[in-house]
């Protein structure tokens, strides 16, 4: 008898141990990843640097993703070398160190240099003194990247402004020099330089290959190429002006393109209840207040982003209409009432975050 | 034969059944457990770059609620709270990456410039909207 139930007992364990083994395996098969594709899956660089203040992120996905973002990072350091404002060696500070001195003769600069000063008068003309590249005289006055920004005096925002004259830029194609014919002018590239980079980290990665890749400089400007290895596209978001770094006022997809956004929110300070904002209106000396919040532009050349998403936000909402639907480029801009402008062509690209009171106008 | 032999002598009781079947139960649950856990670790990491470079990989999902310095940038403190990373008590003349508050989704990061950090967040959970880029 005693037996017997020994043997019930040890019948009931196997059971249980088959049933054991039968779940388990059950369990596998469904928790099994899915079968890997038949073309091999190239696995993303992702590289972060800190250049031109502020953060580059590349992410690359190539065999040579590695040899192909530590190239890119060693141009974008030359770039740095010869754009700086706060590089004593760099051209932009020989050109400013330089100005109204009638004794010397136009600083030779770096090609880069060239091209971009060059490119910025012609945008500073094109967006009727909108944008001028050579407000450095009036961010410099008030500090707003310094430890300590301050709100000058009507008369010192004055006599800055004089000096903010981009028709006083004196460009000598055949010798590639610059300079600045007045004492105390100053130039500052930041306004374009960034998007700038995407077009050479843009020509690096066709260069090399690279057909896919996601890279963000100083998450304002970002080149989009081609999908990720899936096939799905990039989904850039777009963010949100009133909240913070990582909210998004919608979604867009832009392939093989260059995005850039100007934003009050960027850089700021605040002084007696008042919020002032880093992007200079050229014909106040004060930060821009055109009733927009943020102006994304979206193109296949990132100076031209970067130089009209400043532009456009400078110039406010009536400008953002007349550009509205250009044939080479698109335009999101974000007003203060969260009302959004965008270009018809990219409409169905676009998805408006509606769950935070944005809404389509 | 009795019936009673007969009760005697079946294979199985309806005692055992029962047994059978909360022992069933008791290792499917235990099944269940496993593979949520299985899921949950390493779900959502937060990866800590100083000067370019991969420092330190926190497995949100599991971690305990805590502070702490980095070792590599000592100016540069972290909190984790509820499966999520902020900045804390950073020394540094803007505090953008404090403002940034705490992050724990997909793609989502947080920099702080001076002190060359940037801490982002990976993830296979997706979320929402699931964005790989924040423009702006």
């Amino acid at each position: 008898m005693q037996r017997k139930k020994v043997f019930n007992w040890l019948i009931t364990i196997l059971i249980l141990l088959v049933i054991f083994g039968v779940s388990l395996g059950i369990t596998l098969l469904l928790s099994k990843e899915p079968p890997p594709p038949t073309t091999k899956v190239v696995q993303g660089v992702n590289k972060q640097d800190t250049l031109m203040d502020t953060l580059l992120t590349q992410l690359v996905y190539s065999e040579d993703g590695k040899v192909i973002t530590e190239k890119v990072t060693k141009l974008l350091a030359t770039l740095e070398d010869h754009t700086s404002l706060y590089k004593s060696q760099s051209d932009i500070s020989k050109i400013n160190s330089n100005a109204g001195l009638s004794e010397v003769k136009p600083i030779k600069v770096n090609s880069d240099t060239f091209y971009l000063i060059k490119k910025a008068k012609e945008y500073s003309k094109q967006s009727d003194g909108l944008f001028d590249i050579s407000i450095a005289p009036i961010t410099i006055l008030w500090g707003i990247t310094s430890e300590h920004p301050t709100v000058p005096s009507e008369e010192q925002i004055k006599e800055k402004l004089s000096l903010v004259n981009y028709k006083k830029i004196t460009i000598d194609e055949k010798n590639k020099a610059v300079k600045l014919t007045a004492p105390y002018m100053a130039l500052d590239l930041g306004a374009i330089a960034k998007g700038y980079a995407c077009d050479l980290i843009r020509d690096e990665y066709e260069k090399s290959g690279v057909s896919s890749a996601l890279t963000s400089f100083g998450g304002s400007s970002i080149l989009s190429m081609g999908t990720k290895p899936d096939g799905s596209d990039f989904s850039i978001g777009i963010r949100d002006p009133f909240g913070g770094s990582n909210d998004t006022a919608g979604t867009l997809i832009a392939r093989n393109k260059i995005v850039s956004t100007s934003g009050a929110y960027e850089r700021y300070f605040e002084k007696d209840g008042k919020r002032y904002h880093h992007i200079f209106d050229p014909r106040t000396g004060y930060p821009a207040e055109s009733g927009l919040s943020s102006v994304t532009v979206i193109s296949d050349s990132g100076i031209l982003t970067d130089y009209l998403s400043t532009a456009l936000f400078i110039g406010g909402k009536e400008a953002v209409i007349k550009q509205l639907n250009n044939d080479d480029y698109s335009v999101i801009a974000i007003d203060n009432e969260k009302n959004v402008y965008i270009s018809d062509k990219i409409k169905s690209n676009f998805t408006v975050a509606s769950d935070k009171g944005f809404k389509l106008v | 034969m009795s019936r009673e032999e007969m009760k005697k002598r079946a294979f199985f009781k309806k005692k055992d059944l029962l047994y059978i079947l909360i022992l069933l139960i008791i290792s499917l649950l235990l099944f269940m457990m496993m593979k949520i856990s299985q899921q949950k670790a390493g779900e959502t990491v937060a990866e800590i770059y100083y000067d370019g470079q991969l420092v330190k990989t926190i497995d949100l999902s599991n971690a305990k609620n805590q502070q702490f310095h980095l070792e590599q940038q000592t100016n540069v403190s972290f909190e984790i709270k509820n499966g999520k990373i902020r900045f804390v008590n950073t020394i540094c003349k803007d505090k953008l990456c404090e403002k940034v508050g705490f992050i724990g989704e997909s793609n989502q990061v947080a920099v702080c410039l001076p002190n060359k950090v940037y801490v982002k967040i990976n993830s296979n959970k997706k979320s929402n909207h699931d964005i790989d880029i924040v423009v702006g």
